[in-house]
């Protein structure tokens, strides 16, 4: 066969190179292009944020300045805010995950580069709309937190809506490309990279993908509530009738506290490879900071209410949350000196990146003390919404985040580029960011605890806070030149830099070995893994089975783009998944998502209607390409032993599907929990069930029937016995599941109208129908998987690849019954059971 | 070199701390200065994890800088990386990172609990209740037990615990006044509330803590604190329908040409009285006594006792009162007050009314 014949290493390269020009730049779909587009866009997003800030600073100068008016300085707050947490902060996070993490962990690609392009896109797309406010004059002024309901129908304009679409599409790429790094980790780490080798930025990825899931979909789905109630009218957060402005806040900080962490951890995981490397000394207590990271993570979904300390909650949940909010800096503490203990360990040297290490430390550690001291619930009385909340979270942020990212752009542009910062540039922009930052944000203490409350536009002379601010504002311009100068000097290196060793710094992680930057393919041949630092280990003896996956992989296969599965605990060899070729279908519904978008924000709705199209027609487009792709004869396993299909949690879609169902089911619950705290709150919820049970019970039969259908039918064909059965039996089955995904549909439908609710009257009912709604969502996701399938089946010779994308509908079906159940508990259930 | 670098940090932490704890007696706004019960308690558990905070960030900066200077003893020393931390750094990582740090924490909790029980805004209190509703850009202040109606202005008696209940007419505010009290929010549909309880005679300075629109920055107010019997003074005074103008001398009105400066301004203010109530001041604003009761905008019926204008943004005088009533809007743009186009002499009688109204 031809994938066993050798070929020249430059005519391997090829087959991974992506297209020249436009055409490339549309159809690329290799994670170091994704990942470079998602840090350039989020690097230019991070300038603007700063261009506001600077305005901001300016009005900010003196008292009762007029460089603004009111109205600009709100607009520039909440520009600001959105900007950095959801255009830079978290994008930029996860391009460099996409860009390194193939790279750090032995892959030749991220398991699904359709789809992570499709991400890029919308998160583009998001941001250009948020943007886009300002040419129409629309600009968003309820702030990042957007409380109600100063944000709601009844106070906030059109701008609202375009912010709550930009973000909204913002996030659904967040959350992909959660789920892209979470089988990415689990499943592609090269032979013999078991758990405890896994470098930390993998771990800390890993957790931070799984929160970004947990904790960004009650974002969504609170955008959706009040998106609802500004279009439709619904009385989410309605208080006339059974709705409660707090639910925002507390759906608003469910997100917006792991948010912090999604921000941090990766900043910290950052240090983690920064400091032993420029310290020359392996991380010390590696098990504490692993453990570390992920307490962390967890605890952060218990932390939300610190932010709403001064609502009136009774004192127990006070007590509750303060202690919980202080002991997450415990975790924090064991990163902290792990890296005091890596230093003193080792031989630092003080490279630009290592004094970012450095004036992280020194910055963070104070962001933490204060952090402990607002988690403190009756200091925060004080100091909340006041200028010392906004010195601590900048000294956490862009102590925690900005300078990590500074240290990372400089540690790895060798790595993305193939040349070297200029040493100089460096030192002087890192004092001038260093010294500005801390002139610009310790004043602000002061600012607060002499009594200015954050978001002021102007302030009175009379209030003794004119020299601090003057002195913040001198403080930010300083900051700005040394940013100004860092991104000089990174495009100058891209440029004309001196070119890059593979290994400048001395590494110790996998992503040192390839070349700078690393060749199309990332790697020719596939890494064995025996140490935790494989550059500084000393040969080792690699296993039978880790050599012999080297060897089917080296160079091979040479016709198309192919890369290593391992397992998820010890990443022994368990196959291999077939790389997606250059294409631009993904862009499809990702236009379409913001024609949908315009459509509805312009309240043309045919235009909407014409985004649904593109969207149907880019999915079904997408579908087929991934046929064509797998349709080859070289789908046969690598090396004869390593097989691209294979069934059940070896395969990557496994994966994949099943962090959909938990994206689904997060979102089911949060709506479920938001009727339940409605229902508490308010004093006159319906005291009886929606009361179609027969219907409600056929639902429940049909999500069986089509989850039964699916999961018989990608039995057959998984072996290769008796292929001429398969056929039929793959199309009874995606057949019957269809029947009954469509009458499922018509049954809620039927429901929803018997009910006879009107969904302005009462937010019991816009929950009904909210509920019925995404039940109909997930839905038309299982029809969607199902029809995949279908396509395979008609598209393919092959039994075994339609019996898989099988296999994939069930668990779609799954998450019809999972929400079919949920929604029956939010509108029957707990209506009745709790008083 | 070795006393330098370290003792770096340690002069700019104390320097931060002497800042952050001492130099704020001249600031008007601060919790800096508690005269409140409750501001007072809040400022002891501050103070104590200020010099905890400081002297945990300067032992962690120390133990940092001591790693770099460590290694210049160390340069031209073998290759080796090392090993990921042996015993006793890995105690050390867990003592430091955790241990330690969760003795402190566990302290500062318990201080925190304390406090929280001292100043808990909704604990029961034996003093008087007012009510205070916030709106854009404004604050409604009530006194149900006396039929008192003002705005802006906070009254309380020394030595009592009083109650403030609060809800919001619009989106969510936040009552804030520093040196009395933490802040609360008012979120419209719910009851929330917070007490104010001092010693200390005088007027102290709160503003709108939750970003609310346009104008939250100029959403302020007094709390003015008085000896009991002056408050109930203070009461009574509030309690009077708004001033009517001194009658002119009856029987003869036509006999002006002989009027005195006093009688001029009682016919001027009569005037007023009468543009006040013909024109559209009277759909938002409401003066006791008379046939205005308008509740959108602030109670006037003793606008001429309070010491500012449109919610601490101006002190109350007749040029900024004339400023305000003129044009609001190149004030406080966004607020809810239109302008008026009121001729020059109308003008002028509503401004003598509405000073009038002491």
């Amino acid at each position: 066969m031809a994938q066993d014949m050798a070929i020249s290493a430059a005519e391997f390269e090829r087959i991974y190179d992506k297209p020249p020009g436009l055409r490339g730049f549309f159809t690329s779909v290799q994670h170091k292009a994704v990942g470079t587009r998602y840090m350039i866009t989020a690097f230019a997003f991070f300038l603007i944020g700063g261009l506001e800030a600077m305005l901001m600073r300016t009005q900010l100068a003196k008292p009762g300045n007029d460089f603004l008016s009111a109205e600009s300085y709100n607009e520039l707050f909440t520009m600001h805010g959105t900007t950095m947490m959801f255009l830079f902060a978290i994008p930029f996070i996860e391009g460099l995950a996409t860009y390194l993490l193939p790279l750090q962990i032995g892959a030749r690609d991220m398991p699904f580069p359709r789809y992570n392009v499709f991400n890029y896109w919308c998160y583009l797309f998001g941001g250009l709309l948020l943007y886009g406010s300002f040419l129409v004059d629309l600009v968003p002024d309820a702030g990042w937190f957007a409380y109600v309901p100063l944000s709601g129908p009844e106070f906030a304009d059109k701008s609202m809506d375009i912010w709550l679409f930009g973000l909204t599409l913002a996030e659904i790429a967040a959350v992909g490309a959660a789920i892209e790094i979470i089988v990415s980790v689990l499943k592609t780490r090269a032979p013999g990279m078991s758990l405890d080798k896994m470098p930390i930025f993998a771990w800390t990825m890993l957790s931070v993908a799984v929160l970004i899931i947990v904790a960004f979909v009650p974002l969504i789905v609170a955008s959706l509530l009040l998106e609802l109630d500004r279009s439709v009218g619904t009385a989410f957060f309605n208080q006339d009738a059974g709705g409660d402005p707090l639910l925002w806040q507390h759906l608003f900080w469910i997100f917006g506290h792991p948010e912090v962490y999604v921000m941090f951890l990766p900043g910290a995981a950052i240090m983690s490879h920064v400091i032993p490397i420029h310290a020359r000394h392996r991380l010390v207590a590696y098990p504490f900071v692993v453990v570390a990271v992920i307490v962390t993570a967890i605890m952060s979904l218990g932390l939300w209410v610190h932010h709403m300390y001064v609502t009136g909650l009774p004192p127990l949940t006070l007590t509750f949350f303060t202690a919980a909010s202080m002991s997450i800096s415990l975790a924090s503490g064991i990163q902290i000196f792990a890296w005091i203990a890596t230093l003193w360990s080792g031989r630092p040297r003080f490279t630009v990146p290592m004094l970012f290490a450095l004036g992280f430390i020194i910055t963070f550690v104070a962001g933490g003390i204060t952090g402990v001291m607002v988690a403190s619930a009756s200091f925060d009385s004080q100091v909340h919404d006041t200028y010392f909340v906004v010195a601590h979270f900048h000294y956490v942020i862009i102590g925690g985040l900005l300078f990590p990212v500074f240290a990372a752009l400089y540690h790895w542009w060798p790595k993305f580029t193939g040349r070297m910062v200029n040493d100089m540039a460096g030192y002087a922009s890192f004092a001038l960011i260093f010294l500005g930052f801390h002139l610009t944000f310790f004043p602000m203490h002061l600012t607060g605890l002499w009594g200015l409350p954050r978001r002021v536009y102007t302030y009175d002379e009379y209030m003794g806070v004119e020299t601090v601010n003057l002195l913040s504002t001198i403080g930010a311009f300083v900051m700005a030149v040394g940013v100004l100068i860092f991104s000089v000097a990174l495009v100058y290196a891209w440029r004309c830099g001196r070119p890059a060793p593979r290994d400048p710094w001395g590494g110790d992680t996998l992503e040192w070995a390839t070349e700078s930057p690393a060749s199309s393919s990332n790697w020719p041949t596939i890494p064995v893994v025996t140490d935790r630092h494989p550059l500084w280990a000393p040969d080792r003896d690699t296993t039978e089975s880790h050599r012999t996956m080297r060897d089917a992989f080296d160079h091979r296969p040479t016709t198309v783009r192919v890369s290593p599965l391992t397992t998820v605990l010890s990443a022994s060899p368990d196959g291999a998944m077939r790389l997606a070729s250059p294409t631009v279908w993904p862009l499809l519904p990702a236009g379409g998502l913001i024609v949908i978008a315009l459509g509805l924000l312009l309240e043309i709705y045919p235009i909407a209607f014409v985004g649904i199209t593109v969207v149907a027609i880019g999915l079904l487009g997408w579908a087929r390409k991934v046929e064509i792709d797998n349709g080859e004869a070289s789908t046969a396993p690598v090396g004869g032993r390593y097989p691209i299909e294979a069934r059940g949690s070896r395969a990557i879609g496994w994966w994949a599907a099943w962090c959909l169902v938990a994206v689904l089911t997060v979102g089911m619950a949060t709506i479920v929990l938001s009727a339940l705290f409605l229902q508490v709150n308010a004093g006159n919820w319906p005291q009886e069930p929606l009361g179609a049970p027969l219907l409600t019970a056929a639902g429940g039969l049909c999500a069986i029937v089509g989850l039964l259908a699916c999961r018989q039918g990608s039995r057959h064909g998984m072996t290769q016995h008796a292929p001429a059965g398969s056929r039929r039996a793959h199309l009874v089955a995606a057949g019957i599941a269809l029947v009954a995904g469509v009458v499922l549909l018509a049954l809620l439908l039927t429901i929803w109208v018997q009910a006879g609710k009107d969904p302005t009257a009462h937010a019991y009912d816009s929950s009904v129908m909210l509920l019925l709604g995404t039940q109909a969502l997930t839905v038309l996701f299982a029809l969607g998987t199902t029809v995949a399938a279908m396509i395979a089946r008609v598209m393919q010779v092959r039994d075994l690849r339609p019996a898989l994308l099988l296999q994939n509908a069930a668990i779609a079906w799954v998450a019809v019954l999972i929400a079919w159940a949920l929604s029956w508990v939010a509108t029957d259930l707990l209506p009745v059971a709790v008083i | 070199m070795t006393g330098r670098r370290t003792s770096l940090p340690v002069i700019a932490a104390a320097a931060g701390a002497v800042l952050l704890g001492g130099c704020a007696a001249a600031e008007e706004q601060s919790p800096l200065n508690p005269v409140g019960r409750s501001a007072e308690a809040i400022d002891v558990h501050w103070q104590t994890m200020l010099w905890t905070g400081t002297a945990v960030w300067v032992i962690v900066v120390a133990m940092m800088v001591a790693t770099l200077v460590r290694r210049r003893r160390k340069d031209g020393t073998g290759e080796s990386r090392g090993e990921g931390g042996g015993g006793r750094a890995i105690l050390f990582v867990a003592l430091a990172g955790a241990v330690i740090p969760a003795v402190i924490i566990v302290g500062i909790t318990v201080q925190s609990v304390w406090v929280l029980q001292e100043t808990d805004p909704g604990q029961e209190v034996d003093g008087r209740t007012i009510t205070v509703t916030g709106h854009q850009y404004w604050w409604e202040v009530e006194y149900p037990e006396h039929g008192v109606v003002t705005a802006n202005e906070i009254h309380i008696p020394t030595g009592e615990r009083v109650r403030l209940e609060l809800t919001s007419d619009d989106v969510v505010h936040s009552v804030w006044v520093p040196e009395l009290s933490g802040k609360t929010d008012m979120v419209p549909g719910r009851a929330t509330s917070m007490w104010l309880e001092t010693d200390e005679p005088g007027t102290y300075w709160g503003q709108c803590a939750e970003y609310c629109g346009m104008q939250h920055a100029l959403m302020r107010f007094i709390v003015v604190v008085h000896e009991p019997a002056e408050f109930e003074g203070w009461l009574a005074a509030q309690g009077q329908p708004g001033a009517e103008p001194a009658a002119v001398p009856s029987g003869e009105p036509d006999v002006s040409t002989q009027d005195t400066p006093a009688e001029q301004d009682s016919e001027l203010v009569a005037r007023g009285r009468e543009v006040f109530m013909s024109s559209s001041c009277v759909y938002c604003h409401a003066i006791s006594g008379t046939e205005a009761q308008g509740r959108e905008g602030p109670d006037l019926t003793h606008l001429a006792s309070r010491d500012t204008l449109a919610a601490g943004t101006l002190p109350n005088n007749p040029g900024n009162l004339a400023a305000w009533v003129v044009d609001p809007q190149a004030i406080k743009p966004g607020n809810e007050m239109p302008g008026t186009d009121l001729a020059g002499d109308e003008l002028q009688a509503l401004l003598a009314y509405l000073e009038s109204l002491e």
